[in-house]
């Protein structure tokens, strides 16, 4: 009998009960499964986990039910369900109800009622299995993103539950951290037996240990089955979820492109790094890989002015404290996307703020345009030179609809004379200012123009307070890790909105963790470290230097082609080897 | 702002102090005993040997710091002292003639007394504020008053989120032009700080749902809590627990029997040493008082002898 | 989705606490009187502390539920660092403001929790002193106050201007009622014509400042506070 048993699921919000949210649901989940469900945003993925924990279930119309170990889950008591199902939410920060590691560690226990003993002992083994000891008496504020997530990990473990689902777990916190994390996720599957139910955008690091793939679309379940089975099934689908699957196997259809007869093998499908590699290796094993036609090197315009330029800039916070910006140098041409990577902490947002004025360098030059940054007045840097879209979109929201958002940037008198006459005649019938309308159609919000900006999604809030921010038509745009949280689908159109910009002369400074978005959308790319830049290149030749450092696609192939970082790149270069 | 932040950061530091390693109990109980007895004791000796010791006490506990306090509490004890006769015309001994009113030598030492002893309590809360951690403040509540024991650990944990949130959104707001600078009238400063503070509550607030999801997810609201106890209440705490409600108790009893008594009509007098009373209340008062001192001391010597035998 | 019914009622424990006060509080003052003059600030200490209990007991007995107090927790933390969104305008304090419109919203207990509660954190987070029970008592009874008046709908997001006048009024009294007596009790020997005045005179002045400031912030507030509020409560059927 399976653990938890999904039949016939359906279920609409009591304000749209003709949209089915989930739509006849069905999955089975043994004992133990990792289990990987997928899908864009808005297809269900997280509506469904919200059913299988009854706290968490929102209104609405339901039917079909949900067994746990047999017993329908309304049936079985809050508490019980409270131990026995785990449940990691998406945001580290607000999960965390008490200012105490070792609290945090406790609440769970405390909730369900365990003396004393059983708390020590409980709270003691899952400090040691996640190894907080080191910050068990510290305040969780002075932990980092993966240290929080890790912590809400450890104190629902604490509590013993024989599942574990996870609601895109890693979409706040940085590679390295994320991938840190689902690793203990990993550890706990194989070595507890906990069962895992996980949902997340980067399925590079889950995809290949994952029993069971589920894919939603629309509510639906499209597929379910083994992941290699799963990536063959979206490819002969041609189906948009195709494009969400990790490198190797893109690439691995991608090349065989069902002519060969492998693509019948499911063996061959590669799913990991490792097994790229391999696969390549015996698909070329004995060829001489053609040489790359060494493309005109691009000298750089040295006597256009760049857009922004930092020169020998030092910062640090207070006189006792160390440097954060250590004779930081760049620079920024103009009507170029320029991409910062780097670890946690080297500075890259610090640069961003000094740039902004938001922290003042004590020694070293800046220039916009040209100009020193303290020569420009804030009402004129602010207005139609300079703009930054924050990290967190949110806060830039002060309004009650995205309309009003977008108004507010015309000046409180425009702003109070549009409210007025919404107010009046409703929000149809009063035509937008041009400039709000163009912008709006840019950043593809039109139909958004009602909605309460925070019962938006993560992608188009991201997306308003873009409109926000390009309201004061900047020539200089800088981005905070924009595609925090987002997916897939969401950063191709980003992407889009920002390959425009541009091309209209717009400069892009911005700062990412996100390699495989900079791969394929920069212009350049330049490596923070330790307060400084130290390389800045094409993308295709700064990732095809860096060996840990780069796109999956470069990793696979590295040993076969040069400077190939994306999975196009790595296609072409295979047909054209293939082919010749 | 970082600057300030720091500063509350180092007070929170966690002190080389052997008393605060004892169960917040223990710990309340012999503050409460000191603030309480301090202000109950209007008599010149007893409210000397409570700043006294306070003062050694803070010393002990965050050094060199200790003199900007002190000089704080300085300034209020002479401002105290000479006012209070202004106000006071107690006594037949005139020193001189204010305004047409009599300034008393008996007034003073009264004012004097006063002063003193505000300066002993606020030097006994800086001590308090050093040992007495959130952790143990909450701790303490835990025990009567679980639910608000627990929204204030929970407040605790929003509060530097979201201060940081706040000037996440100033920032945010002013790298769009869309907040004042300094130079920006002072109604526009309110205005954009009110603007700044609707985001904020927007954002929490989603926040806060979040949290109470994970709240009910780990069982809260589902039946019978207990709380998690850090800390333990041994013997080495039961025997300080008893020593510290003996000499209160002597203390008080000899309080009683007017060891503390000062008269200021119409001539100033007061117990002195000597008269059995005063003696034994001021001797148990002074050694209550001292224990968080001895203890340290204690520690010490047993540390010097542990190394030596090495 | 069970939630708490409206404005929680004043229950059992309430009731209980009351008849504790009541004789509880003429014990207090019979005691102080007999210890002399001197014991004002003691014997005072003690009646409110005695006072607060009923409150406390009341939110501990309704025996809150999460949202209820995430929120309650959310919004007191606002209160306490509302502060920093003025950070050009060193000496506006706008605390108060924010509990005038928590209690307008959640009602009078809920008022009271915040006021008091947004003040033992900031003793926690600032130093406690002999003014805590003080500044926790004037607070809270603040928050009760304005939760009372928005209750007979005389505090009421339609009547902006009305809200802001009553808030001033509000916080000017009280804070002068409470946290200048206790100032008065703790460093003055003598109660008298004199030093009454010179006390409260040298204390009205921060104590405008103050008020003006919260009552400028319920000015400008008020009504998107309201909104988020109201939003939140439709969104997540609260009906607290």
């Amino acid at each position: 009998m399976a653990h938890i048993q999904i039949k016939d699921l359906t279920f609409a919000y009591p304000t749209n009960e003709d949209r089915l949210v989930l739509d006849h649901v069905s999955v089975d989940i043994p004992q133990g499964q990792y289990v990987t469900l997928c899908g864009k945003s808005g297809s269900g993925k997280s509506t469904l986990l919200n059913q299988l924990k009854t706290v968490l279930t929102p209104n609405g119309k339901r039917s079909g039910e949900i067994l746990l170990d047999g017993v329908p889950l309304d049936q079985v008591d809050l508490r019980t369900q409270a131990a026995l199902i785990g449940y990691v939410m998406q945001d580290p920060d607000s999960q965390i109800v008490t200012d105490k590691v070792w609290h945090e560690l406790a609440f769970g226990l405390e909730n369900l009622g365990f003396d004393q003993r059983t708390m020590r002992t409980r709270v003691a083994e899952m400090a040691s299995y996640f190894g907080i000891q080191g910050w068990f008496h510290k305040d969780v504020d002075e932990l980092s993103g993966g240290q929080k997530q890790l912590l809400n990990l450890a104190s629902i473990m604490a509590m013993q539950p024989s599942v574990l689902i996870l609601d895109e777990p890693t979409s706040q916190l940085d590679p390295i951290a994320a991938s840190d994390f689902l690793n203990t996720v990993r550890k706990i599957n194989l070595e507890l037996g906990t069962t895992i139910i996980i949902t997340e955008h980067r399925l590079e690091d889950i995809f290949h240990a994952s029993d069971k793939v589920v894919v939603m679309e629309k509510g639906r379940v499209i597929v379910q089955d083994s992941p290699k089975a799963v990536g063959k099934y979206l490819k002969e689908q041609s189906s948009e979820m195709f494009a969400a699957m990790p490198a190797p196997v893109r690439i691995y259809y991608g090349v065989t492109k069902g002519k060969d007869a492998d693509t019948e093998d499911l063996s061959k499908v590669p799913l990991t790094v490792r097994e790229g590699r391999t696969w390549l290796s015996e698909l070329f094993d004995g060829k001489k890989i053609l040489p790359e036609k060494e493309t005109k090197e691009q000298e750089p315009d040295t006597k256009e002015t760049p857009a922004i330029k930092l020169k020998d800039v030092w910062f640090k916070y207070d006189r006792d404290l160390p440097d954060i910006l250590k004779g930081t140098t760049v620079d920024v041409p103009k009507g170029k996307i320029f991409a910062l990577v780097g670890g946690n902490g080297t500075g890259k947002s610090t640069t961003l703020k000094a740039i902004c004025r938001i922290v003042k360098p004590y020694r070293g030059k800046l220039l916009i345009d040209g100009k020193k940054l303290d020569s420009y007045k804030s009402a004129d840097l602010f207005r139609g030179k300079l703009a930054m879209l924050p990290q967190d979109p949110k806060s830039l929201f002060v309004k009650t609809i995205v309309r009003e958002e977008l108004e507010e940037m015309l000046g409180v008198k425009e702003a109070a004379k549009y409210e007025k006459a919404v107010e009046l005649n409703g929000s149809e019938n009063v035509p937008l200012d041009p400039k709000i309308e163009r912008i709006a159609k840019e950043c593809d919000i039109l139909h958004l123009l009602t909605t309460h900006p925070f019962d938006l999604s993560g992608g188009e809030q991201q997306r308003t307070a873009l409109a926000k921010v390009l309201l004061t038509e900047p020539e200089i745009l800088l981005l905070d890790e924009p595609t925090k949280g987002i997916d897939n689908f969401f950063k191709l159109q980003f992407a889009s909105i920002l390959k425009r910009l541009t091309d209209n002369g717009v400069t892009i400074l911005m700062v990412s963790h996100d390699v495989e978005f900079c791969a394929r959308y920069a212009d350049l790319v330049g490596m923070f470290f330790d307060g400084d830049i130290i390389t800045t290149n094409t993308p295709d030749k700064f990732f095809g230097q860096n060996s840990f450092y780069t796109t999956a696609a470069n990793r696979m192939s590295r040993h076969l082609f040069k400077n190939a970082i994306t999975d196009e790149d790595v296609i072409r270069r295979c047909l054209e080897n293939l082919n010749a | 702002m970082v600057s300030k932040q720091s500063e509350i950061k180092t007070m929170r530091e966690i002190y080389k102090d052997e008393f605060s390693t004892y169960n917040p109990v223990t710990n309340i109980v012999f503050f409460l005993g000191a603030i309480i007895l301090g202000m109950f004791f209007i008599h010149p000796v007893f409210v000397g040997v409570s700043i006294i010791v306070g003062v050694i006490y803070l010393f002990t506990l965050i050094k060199k710091r200790a003199f900007k306090e002190l000089l704080l509490m300085l300034v209020m004890f002479i401002v105290l002292a000479a006012i209070n006769p202004v106000f006071n015309r107690m006594g037949a001994t005139v020193l001189f003639w204010l305004f047409g009113k009599p300034y008393t030598f008996e007034a003073l030492i009264y004012g004097m007394t006063l002063g003193g002893m505000a300066v002993a309590i606020l030097c006994w809360f800086a001590c308090y504020n050093c040992i007495m951690t959130s952790d143990k403040f909450i701790y303490i509540f835990g025990r009567i008053i679980p639910s608000v024991s627990l929204i204030l650990s929970m407040i605790l944990r929003l509060i530097p989120n979201l201060s940081r949130k706040t000037k996440q959104i100033s920032s945010a707001r002013s790298c769009i032009g869309m907040a004042g600078s300094a130079s920006s009238s002072r109604m526009e400063k309110i205005r954009n700080g009110t603007l700044v503070l609707s985001t904020l509550t927007s954002w929490a607030l989603e926040g806060g749902i979040i949290m109470a999801d994970s709240m009910r997810s780990r069982g809260y609201g589902t039946g019978k809590r207990t709380t998690f106890a850090k800390y333990r209440f041994d013997k080495r705490n039961w025997v300080l627990l008893i020593i510290m409600v003996i000499l209160i108790g002597i203390t008080i009893f000899c309080a009683v029997k007017g060891s503390t008594k000062a008269e200021y009509v119409p001539y100033f007098t007061m117990t002195w040493f000597g008269e059995f009373y005063m003696t034994l209340g001021i001797v148990c008062y002074g050694i209550f008082l001292l224990i968080p001192v001895l203890l340290t001391i204690k520690e010490t010597i047993k540390w010097r002898i542990f190394r030596s035998k090495i | 989705m069970e939630s708490k019914p409206a404005k929680k009622k004043l229950n059992k424990a309430f009731w209980i606490s009351i008849i504790v006060m009541a004789v509880c509080i003429p014990a207090t003052v019979a005691i102080s009187y007999l210890l002399g003059d001197r014991k004002l600030y003691i014997a005072s200490v003690i009646i409110m502390i005695f006072a607060m209990v009923p409150f406390f007991a009341n939110f501990e007995g309704s025996k809150p539920d999460a949202r209820y107090l995430a929120i309650l927790a959310v919004l007191t933390a606002i209160a306490v660092i509302s502060r920093i969104a003025f950070i050009w305008l060193p000496s506006f304090k706008p605390m108060a403001g924010i509990i005038v419109m928590i209690a307008m919203a959640f009602g009078p207990q809920a008022g009271f929790m915040s006021g008091a509660l947004s003040m033992i954190i900031s003793n926690i987070i600032f130093g406690q002193g002999p003014w805590t029970p003080w500044q926790m008592f004037c607070y809270g009874l603040i928050g009760f106050i304005a939760g009372l008046l928005a209750g007979g709908r005389i505090l009421s997001e339609k009547h902006v201007i009305r809200t802001s006048i009553i808030t001033f009024i509000l916080v000017t009294v009280l804070s002068s009622a409470i946290l200048d007596t206790s100032s008065l009790f703790l460093m003055i020997s003598s109660i008298n014509a004199g030093s009454i005045i010179t006390v409260y005179t040298a204390g009205i002045f921060l104590n405008m400042m103050n008020a003006l400031a919260s009552s400028l912030c319920v000015f400008l507030l008020l009504k998107p506070f309201m909104a988020i509020l109201n939003r939140l409560k439709i969104k997540y059927g609260m009906k607290y």
